[in-house]
């Protein structure tokens, strides 16, 4: 007998159940609870290689509840569009939400599946958990890894520090293939995140989710795990990490940021610790710049 | 024109004319030659209204493949068609097709592999897709290749492992023929309904493409390998069938061998095999290259002289047929030819009968 | 878990069942500890658990609610996330000791 049908806005039911082996503490995690139940009963999810999938799907077991296809690491988006013409071809398209999951990777890997199906319009919510970088194979940098991070294969070194590339501009890419809704999201704003993953099934074509999550031993916080929702706060309220929408191209921002210093982000990161004055005020004021900018997207949308 | 025949064709419009009678409900498309022909002859039909399917115009190969997995998943019949860089591009998807069990039917217009790139068609690609557990049938006329596309779905649902069905590039794909056809009822009434073993149902949520550690990975697989074992005997009943229903066999399925009387034989896969026919000297078609026919060859050829014509090479090792013959024919010799699609004449095969060397390569070096 | 060795195709049929995998063994010396009389049943805890381990209860003793908040600590792995964000300090860090 269910006590109560929903809590704090969101679905009591989980479809991504406890039992898989994610880290302690992991942000993704979060994040596939709160789209599950976005998605609901009837919904199809199509997911990429990476921690969510092999933390929660080892035969004989499997911690998802809806029908779920783990096919390549690159190809999500194509298994997605294949899924999507037999259901149209059946007449039953309309019946079942259709959602891919993938990380980071298969953004740089599947950038061209992810263009090819969003071009053909075929109608899916893609979501991309972030980490930024490729958690599965032990940290290493990704196309989405930001400028200065430590990771496995930017170490910090003697003479090089830290990945020397800036994140890839995937929401400009996504947004240049002008499809019909596309949003920034993070697990410290579940409700803003459930509400996005929901509004992004009403459309008729594609839509890209792009999800912050923190990760433990990637962000090199794995001291003290209980700070995941802590940081993915503290990126938006730094305006790091800017939660928007773009609906039909009119920009829309979600959560308008207090601008803490950003080092109060950076500081709680062992992924950061080299970052030296000159460096955190750089990216003080390129963060100024970009919220900026996107608050002049936003009223030309008015 | 003979009566019986219905109309004369190209070899890729009857595949794409045979899809249209299975009528699979997606079809999963990107050009490559030689097999353009192919795709473009179903969007056609598509687009006249004449087959009622969702086309999938893919960004590349390996996306083509992988709107296969989805759609099969989902429940209904699908076709796509590749060669070559497009099918090797792809290759990491074939495992996953075939390890998942999923029953996908894919036609190939054979095409050298790059490099040096050359469009014309031998049998690498498809030889250097030989361990993807696809079974792997090759058509030797255009008649063969409206039939085995037929015959495919059939083999490939009672199996549950994918079909390449195999024309050589140009020399078949390109090749008019006069053919019979079948009607759309009796296509329909030989496959039946699509019933797929599992399928993406909200009601009866299932992981598809789990995760498999070294405690389950080798029972996986082995159970893999003996599918394919079981396809040599549904390969053979679906041959049989096709004979009853429709008058029209291939061999026993797996091989099929003509001109019996003669003590030299050639084996041959695809168009070699029908020009060979004209020689005087027995011909081994070999239909079935997956699952390998070991015990119908040794039968076959006991006692004769045997030569393999292979158009593809192992390089390090030998021609991929003749390496497999060999298993049961220790004395089987060697040739390559047609590499890159250089001719295969009737001159050059007596030539090849002829000769007496162990391993050849018929060409000007 | 039994392997079915005849039946090895590589599909899991049973939707969810990796809840019978105990991961709250991995917990090392630490657990969060919910203080019923402090829990006002903002749910904040519930959403952010990564293992999904707060389960609805209906509430049987405390009549100002329909329902409670349990831990399921076979599941928990003891992140502590659910003490650091609970805004009532209902969920107090508890030292175990190793089983």
């Amino acid at each position: 007998m269910k006590v109560i049908n929903e809590l704090r806005g969101l679905p009591v039911d989980e479809y991504f159940v406890s039992g898989h082996t994610a880290c302690s503490g992991c942000g993704p995690a979060i994040a596939m609870r709160l789209l599950t139940k976005a998605a609901g009963k009837n919904s199809i999810i199509v997911c990429a290689t990476g921690c969510m999938e092999v933390a929660s799907s080892k035969y004989p077991t499997t911690s998802w509840r809806t029908p779920w296809v783990h096919a390549a690491f690159q190809n999500t988006a194509a298994v997605a569009s294949g899924i999507h013409a037999a259901l149209k071809a059946k007449g039953s398209r309309n019946k079942v939400n259709l959602v891919v999951i993938s990380g980071d990777g298969s953004v740089d890997i599947g950038l061209a599946a992810i263009s090819g199906a969003l071009e053909r319009g075929d109608k899916f919510t893609y979501i991309c958990y972030d980490n930024e970088q490729y958690a599965n194979t032990g940290m290493q940098r990704s196309g989405l890894t930001p400028l200065h991070a430590w990771t496995t294969t930017t170490p910090i070194g003697k003479v090089i520090k830290g990945n020397q590339r800036t994140k890839k501009p995937i929401d400009d890419i996504i947004a240049a293939h002008k499809i019909p809704y596309i949003a920034t999201a993070t697990i410290g704003f579940p409700n803003d995140l459930f509400n996005k993953i929901k509004k992004s099934f009403t459309f008729n074509g594609p839509s890209f989710i792009h999800v912050l999550t923190p990760c433990i031993l990637g962000w090199k916080y794995e001291t003290d795990p209980s700070i995941t929702i802590k940081i993915s706060k503290l990126a938006v309220e730094t305006g790091v990490w800017l939660l928007y929408e773009i609906e039909n191209g009119k920009f829309n921002l979600n959560v308008k940021p207090v601008m803490k210093p950003v080092d109060e982000y950076f500081k709680l990161q062992g992924r950061f610790k080299h970052l030296s004055k000159k460096e955190i005020e750089d990216i003080q004021d390129k963060v100024k710049t970009s919220y900026d900018n996107l608050i002049k997207l936003t009223s030309e949308s008015k | 024109m003979n009566k019986e025949f219905n109309r004369i064709a190209e070899a890729s419009a009857a595949v794409a004319e045979a899809v249209k009678l299975v009528s699979p409900k997606v079809i999963s498309i990107y050009p490559i030659t030689p097999q353009t022909h192919i795709v473009e002859k179903l969007a056609g039909l598509v687009n006249n209204g004449e087959l009622k399917a969702e086309v999938i115009l893919a960004e590349s190969e390996h996306s083509m493949v992988s709107a296969l997995i989805g759609a099969s998943l989902a429940g209904v019949r699908c076709f796509s068609s590749t060669a070559s860089q497009g099918l090797a591009y792809a290759n990491e998807v074939l495992h996953l097709i075939s390890g998942m069990r999923l029953p996908c039917v894919m036609a190939i217009g054979t095409r050298a592999l790059s490099a040096p790139i050359n469009i014309w068609g031998d049998h690498s690609d498809v030889m250097n897709s030989r361990d993807t557990s696809w079974i792997q049938l090759h058509c030797r006329n255009v008649q063969s290749a409206f039939d085995t596309i037929i015959q495919a779905y059939k083999i490939a649902e009672k199996v549950s492992l994918p079909v390449m069905v195999i024309l050589d590039g140009f020399t078949l794909t390109h090749t008019f023929e006069p053919i019979k056809l079948l009607t759309k009822s009796q296509v329909k009434g030989f496959l039946g309904k699509f019933k797929p073993k599992h399928n993406l149902n909200v009601n009866k949520p299932m992981t598809f493409g789990p995760v498999a550690f070294p405690e389950d990975f080798m029972e996986i697989k082995h159970q893999q390998a003996k599918l394919m074992d079981k396809a040599s005997y549904v390969i053979k009943d679906v041959n049989n069938a096709f004979k009853n229903k429709f008058n029209r066999r291939y061999g026993n399925g797996l091989i099929e061998v003509f001109n019996p009387d003669y003590n030299k034989v050639i084996i041959a896969s695809g168009t070699t095999a029908e020009t060979a026919r004209n020689l005087k000297c027995t011909v081994i078609h070999l239909r079935s290259f997956r699952p390998f026919p070991f015990k119908e060859l040794k039968q076959v050829c006991e006692g004769r002289e045997v030569v393999v014509i292979d158009r593809s090479y192992s390089y390090g090792s030998g021609g991929p047929m003749a390496l497999e013959v060999r298993n049961v024919i220790p004395e089987a010799r060697s040739a390559i030819m047609g590499l890159g699609g250089r001719d295969v004449s009737l001159s050059d095969l007596e030539k090849v009968i002829n000769s007496n060397k162990k391993d050849m390569w018929v060409d000007n070096l | 878990m039994s392997r079915i060795f005849w039946e090895l195709d590589p599909v899991v049929k049973k939707a969810g069942n990796s809840v019978d995998n105990n991961t709250g063994n991995w917990r090392s010396g630490r657990k969060p500890v919910l203080i019923q009389d402090k829990c006002v049943r903002c749910g904040i805890c519930w959403t952010f658990c990564p293992d999904g381990c707060f389960k609805v209860k209906p509430e049987k003793e405390m009549k100002r609610y329909k329902f409670r908040l349990v831990i399921d600590y076979n599941h928990c792995k003891g992140c502590l996330i659910c003490a650091r964000e609970c805004p009532f300090n209902a969920i107090k860090i508890v030292e175990e000791r190793e089983k």
